[in-house]
């Protein structure tokens, strides 16, 4: 058989029947994904008037995949806890820029003598942003749902119901607006616990309405509401206004996740965001240097640390273990890493907190001869280990800046990076022995450390520390009334831990935040949120 | 036809099946599960063994693998251990704006390394030829983090001609959560929110036709120098033909049939390999939620997005060779 036409013709007639094809093939599923976009407006309900609004434009360095505060997200928790304060608000909250508890959605509570019951007031006259009112029975049915595992709207992603309801045993609403907690034990953590980001009160009309898929959508209480949502891209929040602390004077918030800090930082450089959250300090200059910027630093409850895992060799020597107390440069890391924004370690309580005393630092001062000393006074000799890290963030560094003081007094650390998945596997198997890591208090208690880290089953695992002195110390720092008697006992804890020398605390990074010289009233919150209720562009 | 067609699509089952094989294994391997990238620091043996049995991680490995298939079969991808929410409806959500970056990407890489290979042939050890050869040494060897880190700060920061990073400037009120801004802002008549969409998709779409573009270059050169050293071309000089209408009409024709599939072939590799540029760019296609995905061992959606990926992948292959066989009638389908 032979082809009669001509090259040109069978190229011309073959492209033709190719775009047949295509057209066909492509153009219906391609009409189905556009036409979702079609029929309406390509803007978002509610934008008409963007051109007057106050817009604030926060850029994240995590995605966000969901919005229930009681959820933890895909990295932990890191993702929803910048956003989550401005939607839902627990019965207590931090006061601006600090630790101390101030009332929220609880205008007022009372303990009991014995320290065993707690009645909260809840507000009156609050409503949730679905127009439902708050009153004690939907903060106990947002209460239950963590708490009772047999609750129909509990979820096992609910992983803070374990210190937000610490010693709790019963959860009941008593009245039209009070509601009564009652605990097994009078620990004094309540109204600190239930200021944490995930036992934020959520509208119960909206949780039934929306079951499983309530954290694309959450109601609460907070000063801004959920317009839309776009899981991992943007999230768009408008000004409540019927906020009961007064409407707040932006009328948008958009948030988006750019993760790279280079790409953060040029965004907030050419004005495209107010805000560039998590700011690497190697770029602190850059802002500081520039006139539309400014540099919001503060305190930040949270540590890092050197952990030794005393069950494995050579850790079980606590020769061993205070040579590396003494052989590790803090500063190194303050300069080299922070740029200066670094507190320089003490003990495991991290400042502004009770119990934290920089004199502490000098149980283990920077001494690199005196650690040489130590292991040739015990006789020993080529000591190896295996100190486990992450590949993200700060901790190449200073895990390098450790290998580096370590080989300077005989000491050989081989480093061995993990991302997240694989490193909490190895420590959960209890076979790692040494790891550097931090420490973000969920609340703002010294007991947020001293009891999960050093006196539970988990100190066990991972440390291979179990000591009657410290978990006796903070089983009686948990009830005791007195703040100085409570700074006291945590303090001795921490001299406890330091004596066994248990690990190295590395120091106390600040939080840095960019932004425009029109943003006003942001600070730093200690415990990691972006509380925008009190900022203005100006 | 009809039986290569179908003989190509049956291969693909096989294909597939092998993809989520090989993927669920690595996974498992990997070490660490969701349980324990959601519990972290705060883990402590009941909660992981609480979280492990409510996400279906306490099974036997056969017993999940084949729970996806089957589910898989009957078009149910799971849900995301991350979001709660449907894998299908995750990964159709975002496949839009990869496709839209990788088609602007294409089109760019087509354009510049069909010319400058083209220009690169015709005028062989000019310096023409000089510089295609160590650009496209460049293209394939520059890291794409490097290359889109550089757009950035001299086009985004320096000379502020293009925006930075994300698909629409969040200011002008689009719905991010648009399929194909770009085409959809078009078909709105919505000039605003297309120009900006199209200047979003400006810095990303380069950085990612840097290396198609090297590829692409290569190949055209390669192919249409070997394609003027044929006796037909021969023919054609000897009648006197002019050089450009031979390049034109009797060369390139045949030297495109090559250029063909690795245009094929990249373009399946940039759906699924955008994934630094996405970074980068705080691009939200598939190549960050399989960055996400993987990093938080949201093993149903890391399959999700695979099998997905890796269909198109093999649609994609069959259609250039489909394309191919159409374009030279020497290449029967059998």
């Amino acid at each position: 058989m032979t082809d009669t036409r001509n090259p040109l013709e069978t190229v011309v007639a073959a492209a033709a029947s190719r775009r047949r094809f295509l057209t066909a093939g492509l153009a219906i599923p391609a009409a189905a994904v556009l036409g979702r976009a079609l029929p309406g407006s390509l803007l978002q309900a509610g934008s008409a008037a963007a051109q007057d609004e106050k817009t604030l434009v926060v850029a994240l360095p995590q995605a966000t995949v969901q919005l229930d505060p009681s959820i933890a997200g895909s990295n932990g928790y890191g993702d929803i806890i910048p956003v989550t304060d401005n939607v839902t608000e627990g019965l207590t909250r931090f006061k601006l820029g600090s630790t101390e508890i101030e009332p929220a959605l609880a205008e007022s509570w009372e303990v009991s003598e014995d320290g065993l019951t707690y009645v909260f007031k809840i507000r009156p006259g609050v409503t949730f942003h679905d127009g439902t009112p708050l009153d004690a029975k939907a903060v106990e049915t947002s209460f239950l749902r963590q708490f009772d595992e047999t609750h129909p709207l509990h979820d096992e992603g609910m992983v803070y119901a374990g210190v937000i309801f610490q010693d709790v045993e019963k959860i009941e609403a008593t009245g039209d607006l009070e509601l009564t907690i009652t605990l097994s034990k009078p620990t004094i953590l309540l109204p600190g616990n239930l200021a944490v980001f995930a036992a934020g009160i959520v509208s119960p009309t909206a949780l039934e309405a929306a079951g499983k898929e309530f954290g694309q959508a959450p109601v609460g209480t907070g000063p801004f509401k959920v317009d839309s949502f776009t899981k991992d891209v943007q999230l768009d929040l408008v000004a409540n206004d019927d906020y009961w602390g007064g409407r707040p004077a932006l009328d948008r918030v958009i948030f988006r996740t750019i993760p790279e800090d280079t790409v953060r930082l040029s965004e907030l450089q050419t004005g495209s965001i107010d805000v560039a959250n998590q700011i690497d300090f190697k770029d602190a200059e850059t802002i500081t240097g520039d006139a539309n910027l400014q540099l919001v630093t503060g305190p930040f409850l949270n540590v890092q640390f050197l952990a030794f895992n005393q069950s494995q060799a050579p850790f079980d020597k606590p020769e061993v273990r205070q040579a590396i107390e003494h052989a590790i440069n803090k500063q190194n890391i303050a300069d080299a890493v922070f740029y200066g924004h670094y507190t320089l370690g003490a003990g495991p309580i991290a400042p502004p907190l009770p119990g934290y005393d920089a004199a502490l630092a000098e149980t283990y001062a920077y001494d690199p001869e005196g650690a040489k000393k130590i292991l040739a006074d015990a006789g020993i000799e080529g000591v190896e280990f295996e100190l486990l890290s992450r590949p993200n963030s700060v901790w190449p560094l200073v895990a390098q800046l450790i290998q580096a003081d370590l080989a300077a007094v005989g000491i050989a650390a081989t480093i061995r990076s993990l991302e997240d998945a694989e490193f909490f596997k190895e420590l959960g198997s209890g076979t790692t022995q040494a790891f550097i890591n931090d420490w973000t208090w969920d609340n703002g208690d010294p007991d947020n450390i001293i009891t999960p880290i050093f006196a539970s089953d988990r100190a066990l695992t991972r440390l291979g520390y179990d000591s009657a002195t410290v978990k006796d110390l903070a089983s009686k720092a948990q009830v005791e009334k007195d703040q100085a008697a409570r700074a006291a006992l945590y303090l001795d804890a921490e001299k406890q831990i330091l004596a066994d020398s248990a690990a190295v605390f590395l120091g106390y990074p600040e939080r840095g935040i960019g932004a425009t010289k029109a943003v006003q009233n942001l600070q730093v919150s200690p415990v990691g949120s972006l509380v925008l209720r009190e900022v203005d562009l100006g | 036809m009809g039986a290569y067609v179908l003989r190509r699509l049956l291969i693909a089952i096989p294909t597939l099946l092998g993809v989520s094989f090989i993927v669920f294994v690595m996974l498992h391997t990997a070490g660490g599960d969701a349980a324990e990238v959601t519990l972290g620091s705060r883990a402590d043996a009941e909660s992981l063994a609480k979280l492990r049995h409510e996400l279906g991680l306490d099974q036997p490995l056969p017993v999940q693998y084949f729970r996806f298939l089957g589910n898989a079969l009957r078009g149910d991808l799971g849900v995301s251990y991350r979001s709660n929410t449907p894998v299908s409806e995750e990964v159709f959500n975002r496949l839009p704006a990869t496709i839209e970056l990788a088609v602007a990407a294409m089109l760019i890489a087509i354009v510049i390394g069909v010319a400058l290979g083209v220009l690169a042939a015709i005028r062989r050890n000019s310096w023409v030829d000089l510089t295609t050869t160590v650009g496209a040494l460049l293209g394939v060897s520059i890291p794409t983090f490097w290359l889109g880190l550089l757009l950035i700060v001299v086009f985004g920061l320096w000379l502020r001609w293009l925006p930075i990073s994300g698909r629409v400037n969040p200011r002008l009120g689009a719905d991010p959560s648009t399929p194909f801004l770009l085409a959809s802002s078009v078909l709105h008549g919505d000039w605003r929110i297309a120009r900006d969409a199209f200047a979003h998709l400006v810095l990303p779409a380069i950085t990612l036709a840097a290396w198609p573009a090297a590829i692409i270059a290569r190949m055209t050169q390669a192919s249409l120098v070997e394609a003027l050293s044929n006796d037909y071309i021969r023919t054609a000089r000897a009648k006197g033909l002019a050089e450009p209408a031979i390049v034109r009409g009797q060369a390139a024709r045949n030297a495109m049939l090559p250029v063909l599939t690795v245009i094929g072939l990249e373009f399946g590799a940039l759906l699924g390999g955008a994934v630094v540029t996405e970074k980068v760019f705080a691009w939200p296609g598939l190549g960050q939620l399989t960055v996400n995905a993987i990093a938080s061992r949201d093993y149903q959606l890391v399959m999700g997005v695979v099998l997905v990926l890796a269909a198109m992948f093999v649609i994609l292959n069959t259609l250039t060779d489909l394309l191919y066989a159409w374009l030279d009638p020497r290449i029967r389908f059998r």
